[in-house]
């Protein structure tokens, strides 16, 4: 009998049970963690900055060369900025939607809004549930942003939806824990449902199979031990920063280490109108050190666990901010240009794709689309990014919309 | 037949207005639709927003003047070569002669790569009169199961076969495919519809596949009423209805249904100690009149108005204004305002709902959405490709959602939209919604709600249908449109009319006393699409929570989480709700006045889940309730049972 590879898999694939999709998340180890900083980040004040331009367009806060190529970090970024070779820069991000609803749309599916399709989130079409891991495949701290959801699949691809928020002291996710006096319950739950006879139709199995899920996670100590941060030593958590980014992260790391596909990290707070420099040098950590110091903690962690090769980090928002400040000293909506960082698994170390022009109104060099970017991010993850869902009205929809190419430059 | 002429001859005969020999194919009528058949307009090549190679179409051919352009006139006209039109690119390149990464998409020397040269050959000419010509479309199954599609022509007294530029689709592939060029191939038992398309219009047929193992059984067909449609459909699909489901498990649906909660165990006793014909249709009399009603079909409304949840705003006005939107419509329900009269306070005296967007447009979509149960939005940026809004009826229809502004010389100014191309006023205009409409055109209210178009009324009865069993005849239910027909068009004609004649209370009444209502659940999902057995449903988040809270008297507890798992786990392990449990009062007067174990099992079973226990339950859980001093069996169990599938859901 021919063994290789290929008949191998093609004789699988004739089996009914494991389509093309089983085998690919098979075949697939790497993890997703998505800072998604919602309100949109302003690209001048943080990884793109303009030490040179006019002071209505540089604002108050200081920008300063990193040493790697041409990149310009802000001063409230040091640890960042010795990172620098380290990291993936996407500097020239482009689109045209300046709404927050529409934009959060395009930057965190990788379509465009549809008013007839609302698409999965790149998190909830990557996360596809495994056999074998009681974590949850897909998880939100602290909920999923109204687009960063399972969009049109099914909803057994919906994201576990923590609620509550690591920043803040004494932290745990409600109702993860079942009491000392449970098994009785259980006991008793079990034998009811057995003598219910079989679900009635799918919408009673995807109940069982959150049952299934719940009781998993509740009885087994060691997958809860994931979101447990009491379990991290005091001096990492301190490393991470004691703050709402630093301990996500911590968090993350955790929940992927558990086997958690895609965790989707929400920080809400970032629509900056009025007083740029206000908004983030002040704060209880301000905002600047929240991101230095969770970001460089989170490449440190991922190194020291070897997971470097197998978690892909991305930070991204829906659109960056406008060049020149306006009167209450803010930034409003510009998503002509705005920046991504990325870094670990399947991205190039150090290298920094494209260049806004002189004020970071618009990319002068090879211009990236919110579409290119997903697509670069699906090669990264090592899967196809022009690999096709069926949408509910029958269609084959790809996971990222018809256009986006993967990126070469910033992909190992 | 008709026609003798092969179909390449036909076509020069067939659009030349006075029958001429010497026939140029239209550019709009012939060239465009051919392009489109051949997929090059869709969104995946040419119809994509940014184009293909340097080459854009608009999407399926829904700009013929700016296609035209582009192909005539792009790049210096470089397409196009008008002298030796074999040399064109617009031949070579699908032809294969030059490299294309769409692929062979007219080959060389067939119709269609002649149909394209003749064209060039004259000059490549376009009319811009040529679509308004086309009157309607027809379309026809042969003997030989292939569709013809026939085009009324405003110059041709004889329709035009216009087959081979049709594009052609099925809604359901399982009981029929449809080829490109038009033939049927016919697969599983189903009803469907295949639709063919040409120029912006659509026309259906109807393809019925009765079960083939199944001989056709004669029904009893009652001569009115909601049952009759339903079962005239199942009988043409030689299928039969599914068993009613047992009266417990039917006074339980009910109860979920019409009150947002369980019948207690009296009100229970009370339902089933009436005759079997009556009991169904004086227990939703009594309901629809409560307070649950309310509740339930307010929160309905709120959700398919697009009202948020409060919880869900971050901002306090935002939050408040939610609670009081949701307010007024549950007070307008109560107070039985019509649900035409309750949309068009929306739109035309209470405009708080359509302000949350600033946009016209996002207004009219909503609109749109909420009312008419169609979807515009494709039409903002695009002749719809599924729908026949077209993209300047879209604009003209926004215009009349904007907002009034002071005028300079004092007094209000209607609104006005401008362009957002061009710069220049919008001229508002209504949609052309066909039936008698046009007649109530002095409010946007009125508009929405005209009996004429009947657009309003399918809508909602669309929804209270689907409310109530589970899934609804046009799915997804804010988009109704002749290419995605509802799975029995006839059953929806008279849901509506009952709507308009009854209300809604009347329309509930008709549908709960309705065989089809009262069928059981059934596995099997293709089953549900053609109304045989039902879908087991399970109770939403603020049901559930209700249901909790009245059923056993419990406190306050929280509202699940939103998030499935989430909601799952709090049900499992919250502990605030084991707490409530421990306090019950419904749970402490069981335990002390029930006699034994054997009543506490059978009545808490009968409050939960509305029926005794089976005997096979009670072998098993009884041993579980004796010695059972401090209670603490009886609330592990009801804990059990509230997480119980059965509980959850809606059968």
């Amino acid at each position: 009998m021919n063994c290789d590879r290929r008949h191998l898999l093609t004789g699988m694939a004739g089996l009914p049970l494991l389509s093309a999709q089983t085998l690919s998340a098979i075949a697939k180890d790497r993890a997703l963690i998505l800072l998604w900083l919602d309100g949109g980040l302003s690209h001048l004040d943080t990884f793109d900055g303009k030490p040179k331009a006019t002071p209505e367009v540089r604002g108050d806060l200081k920008m300063l060369p990193t040493g790697h190529q041409d990149l310009c970090f802000a001063e409230g970024l040091p640890r960042l900025r010795k990172l620098s070779a380290e990291l993936t820069v996407f500097r020239s991000i482009t689109h045209g939607e300046g709404q927050h609803d529409r934009a959060s749309n395009y930057l965190l599916t990788g379509h465009r809004p549809s008013p007839v399709l609302q698409h999965p989130s790149l998190a909830a079409s990557y996360a596809e549930p495994a056999a074998g891991s009681t974590l949850p495949a897909f998880i939100a701290i602290p909920d999923a942003p109204p687009r960063g959801g399972r969009g049109f699949l099914p909803v057994v691809r919906s994201p576990f939806e923590l609620g509550a928020a690591p920043g803040k002291a004494g932290f745990a996710v409600r109702d993860l824990q079942a009491d000392r006096g449970s098994q009785r319950r259980q006991r008793m739950l079990r034998q009811i449902d057995q003598l219910d006879g079989a679900p009635r139709d799918g919408r009673e199995q995807a109940r069982d199979s959150f049952l299934a899920q719940a009781q998993a996670l509740s009885l087994d100590p060691e997958a809860r031990a994931a979101f447990d941060l009491q379990r991290e030593d005091g001096a990492r958590r301190s490393a991470f920063g004691r703050h709402e980014i630093g301990q996500s992260l911590l968090l993350a790391r955790r929940l992927v280490q558990g086997g958690s596909k895609a965790v989707l990290i929400r920080n809400r707070g970032w629509d900056h109108h009025r007083d740029m420099k206000r908004a983030l040098t002040y704060g209880f950590p301000p905002l600047y050190q929240q991101l230095d110091e969770g970001i460089s903690a989170l490449i440190e962690d991922l190194r020291l666990h070897k997971l470097e090769d197998k978690v892909l980090f991305l930070l991204a928002s829906e659109f960056g901010r406008t060049p020149r400040l306006n009167q209450a000293g803010g930034r409003d909506h510009w998503p002509r240009a705005q920046t991504a960082l990325a870094f670990g698994a399947g991205m190039q170390r150090g290298a920094v794709i494209g260049r806004t022009d002189r004020n970071g109104t618009e990319p002068i060099e090879q211009a990236v689309s919110p579409a290119d970017l997903h697509a670069t991010c699906w090669k990264a993850l090592g899967a196809d990014h022009a690999h096709r869902l069926q949408s509910p009205d029958g269609r084959p929809v790809p996971r990222v919309e018809a256009g986006g190419t993967p990126i070469a430059e910033a992909l190992a | 037949m008709r026609r003798t002429v092969p179909a390449a001859a036909l076509l020069c005969l067939a659009f030349a207005p006075g029958g001429r020999r010497a026939h140029v194919p239209d550019f709009d009528l012939e060239v465009l639709p051919l392009l489109q058949r051949q997929g090059c307009a869709s969104a995946y090549c040419h119809g994509s927003a940014t184009g293909r190679g340097g080459f854009k179409l608009s999407l399926f051919g829904s700009d013929p003047a700016a296609d035209h352009a582009m192909i005539r006139s792009d790049r210096g006209g470089r397409r196009l070569d008008l002298i030796d039109p074999e040399q064109s690119l617009l031949l070579r390149k699908p032809s294969k002669d030059l490299p294309h990464e769409g692929g062979l998409k007219l080959r060389e020397g067939g119709a269609a790569y002649s149909l394209v040269r003749r064209w060039i050959a004259a000059g490549a000419p376009r009319d811009p009169a040529a679509r308004a010509r086309l009157l309607g479309l027809e379309l026809q199954r042969r003997a030989d199961d292939s569709l013809r599609v026939l085009a009324q022509l405003r110059d041709r007294q004889q329709p035009v076969d216009v087959t081979h530029l049709a594009t052609f689709s099925s809604s359901d592939p399982r009981v029929v495919e449809v080829d490109r060029a038009g033939r049927l191939q016919l697969k599983g038992p189903g009803m469907a519809q295949v639709f063919a398309r040409y120029v912006g219009q659509t026309a259906g047929l109807e393809i019925c596949r009765p079960e083939a193992d199944c001989p056709p059984t004669p029904l009893s067909i009652p001569a009115r009423g909601l049952d009759r449609p339903w079962l005239q459909q199942l009988q043409r699909l030689h299928r039969t209805p599914a068993d009613p489901a047992a009266p417990r498990v039917l006074a339980r649906r009910l109860f979920l249904d019409l009150a947002d909660r369980l019948p207690t165990p009296r009100e229970l006793k009370h339902h089933l100690a009436q005759p079997a014909a009556e009991r169904v249709a004086a227990t939703a009399r009594r309901l629809l009149q409560g307070e649950g009603f309310v509740r339930r079909f307010g929160r309905l409304l709120a959700d398919w108005w697009e009202v948020p949840q409060p919880g869900d705003e971050r901002v306090e006005a935002r939050r408040r204004a939610a609670q009081v939107a949701r307010q007024t419509l549950q007070r307008e329900l109560a107070a039985g305002t019509s649900l035409a009269a309750m949309a068009r306070a929306r739109l035309d005296t209470d405009r708080r709902l359509m302000d949350r967007f600033e946009d016209p447009r996002d207004r009219a979509e909503w609109a749109g959405r909420s009312f008419l149960g169609i979807r515009l939005g494709c039409a903002r940026c695009h002749d719809s490709p599924v729908d026949r809004w077209r993209q300047d009826q879209h604009l003209s229809f926004a215009a009349m959602f904007a907002s009034p502004r002071p005028a300079p010389q004092g007094g209000m100014r209607e609104g006005i939209l401008f362009h957002p191309g061009t710069g220049e006023a919008v001229p508002p205009r209504l949609l052309p919604l066909g039936g008698e409409a046009g007649a109530t055109t002095d409010s946007l209210g009125s508009f929405v709600t005209d009996p004429g178009h009947g657009l309003f009324y399918r809508n909602m009865a669309n929804r209270v249908f689907g409310a109530l069993m589970g899934e609804a005849l046009v799915s997804p239910a804010d988009d109704h449109r002749l290419s995605n027909p509802p799975r029995n068009p006839a059953l929806l004609d008279e849901l509506a009319a009952v709507l308009k004649e009854q209300g809604l209370r009347g329309l509930v009444l008709a549908i709960v006393q309705s065989r089809l209502y009262q069928q059981q659940v059934s596995a099997r999902s293709e089953q549900h699409e053609i109304l045989q057995g039902r879908p087991s449903r399970s109770m939403d988040r603020h049901t559930l929570r209700l249901v909790l809270q009245e059923s056993l008297g419990l406190g306050a507890i929280p509202t699940l989480p939103a998030s499935p798992l989430a909601a799952q786990l709090a049900l499992l392990n919250n502990p605030r709700l084991r707490q409530e449990l421990q306090q019950s009062s419904t749970l402490r007067a069981l335990q002390w006045l029930a006699p034994d174990a054997d009543t506490r099992l059978r009545d808490l079973y009968l409050l939960l889940l509305g029926r005794p226990p089976s005997a096979a339950e009670t072998r098993a859980l009884l041993p579980e309730l004796q010695d059972d001093q401090d209670g603490s069996a009886l609330r592990d169990l009801c804990h059990a049972l509230i997480n119980s599938r059965a509980f959850r859901s809606i059968r």
